[in-house]
């Protein structure tokens, strides 16, 4: 029997910004590396269609809802294209988008908790 | 997904800029290092970097330190007769190093460090939280 505890959309939303924060660790690592690409991880519009669309691609669960592609900024000398503002901004803001879905999830375990328990 | 790779991920970031900063405070520290002109200067260690693949789930695994290029070996012959390593015509070898260009790099290792540590910390916050996942 599958209780339904954790919203599959929360479950695709907490694998995707846990990529988009390994995408930043690797950008920052390579924030002096010549001839180097930032990478971004998306997948908040593919969330939103599955979710608005249900019947429509891959559905909700699908990790294939989360894409990681290069970016488009402008290079320096040396061909790096890492902006260190943006990826700590976009790294401060998915810690706490991180920590906002940990606790979507600890609210339903509470609920089923407090069921359990019949208060 | 693996379980706490972006510690792995920032860990070579860390680990590359910190081999950085040892390089060039090896650099400035032999700036003045003066050799015979029979031998070979004291040759100036740049790090030659390139991200690693193959990470989790498509995303890079980090960066690499590929090589380590050394400066001119030539130096820049220099004329002081009353060096105690100074040829009969009176010569000496410094090592070719522009410390002005070796202070920029400093920063820059520096500052990438410090980036490197925060996403760490970042990491550390984000792992912490999941973990209190069940305690009800």
């Amino acid at each position: 029997m599958d209780l339904g505890l954790v919203n599959p959309a929360v479950r695709v939303a907490l694998d995707g910004l846990t990529m988009r924060q390994q995408a930043i660790a690797n950008n920052v690592a390579n924030i002096n590396t010549s001839n180097y690409t930032a990478s971004s991880v998306d997948f908040e519009s593919a969330l939103q269609n599955a979710v608005d669309f249900p019947g429509s691609g891959p559905g909700v669960s699908a990790n294939s809802l989360v894409t990681t592609s290069l970016t488009t900024g402008p290079y320096d000398q040396r061909g790096n294209n890492v902006d260190l503002e943006h990826e700590t901004l976009l790294g401060t803001e998915t810690n706490l988008r991180f920590q906002l879905a940990i606790r979507a999830v600890e609210g339903r375990f509470t609920q089923m908790s407090n069921v359990i328990k019949d208060r | 997904m693996s379980m706490f790779s972006i510690f792995s991920i920032a860990g070579t970031g860390v680990n590359l800029h910190r081999t950085w900063l040892d390089a060039i405070s090896n650099n400035i520290a032999n700036v003045n290092t003066i050799r015979r002109t029979s031998e070979t200067a004291y040759q100036q260690e740049d790090l030659v970097a390139s991200p690693l693949g193959g990470g989790p789930d498509g995303i890079g695994a980090g960066v690499q330190i590929d090589h380590v290029n050394y400066g001119n070996p030539n130096g820049i012959l220099a004329y002081d007769p009353g060096n105690p390593l100074a040829d009969a015509q009176g010569y000496i070898r410094r090592p070719d190093i522009d410390l002005g260009q070796q202070m920029g790099a400093l920063m820059m290792a520096q500052r990438g460090y410090q980036a490197n540590l925060a996403v760490v910390q970042r990491a550390t916050d984000a792992y912490q939280a999941a973990l209190q996942l069940g305690k009800i």
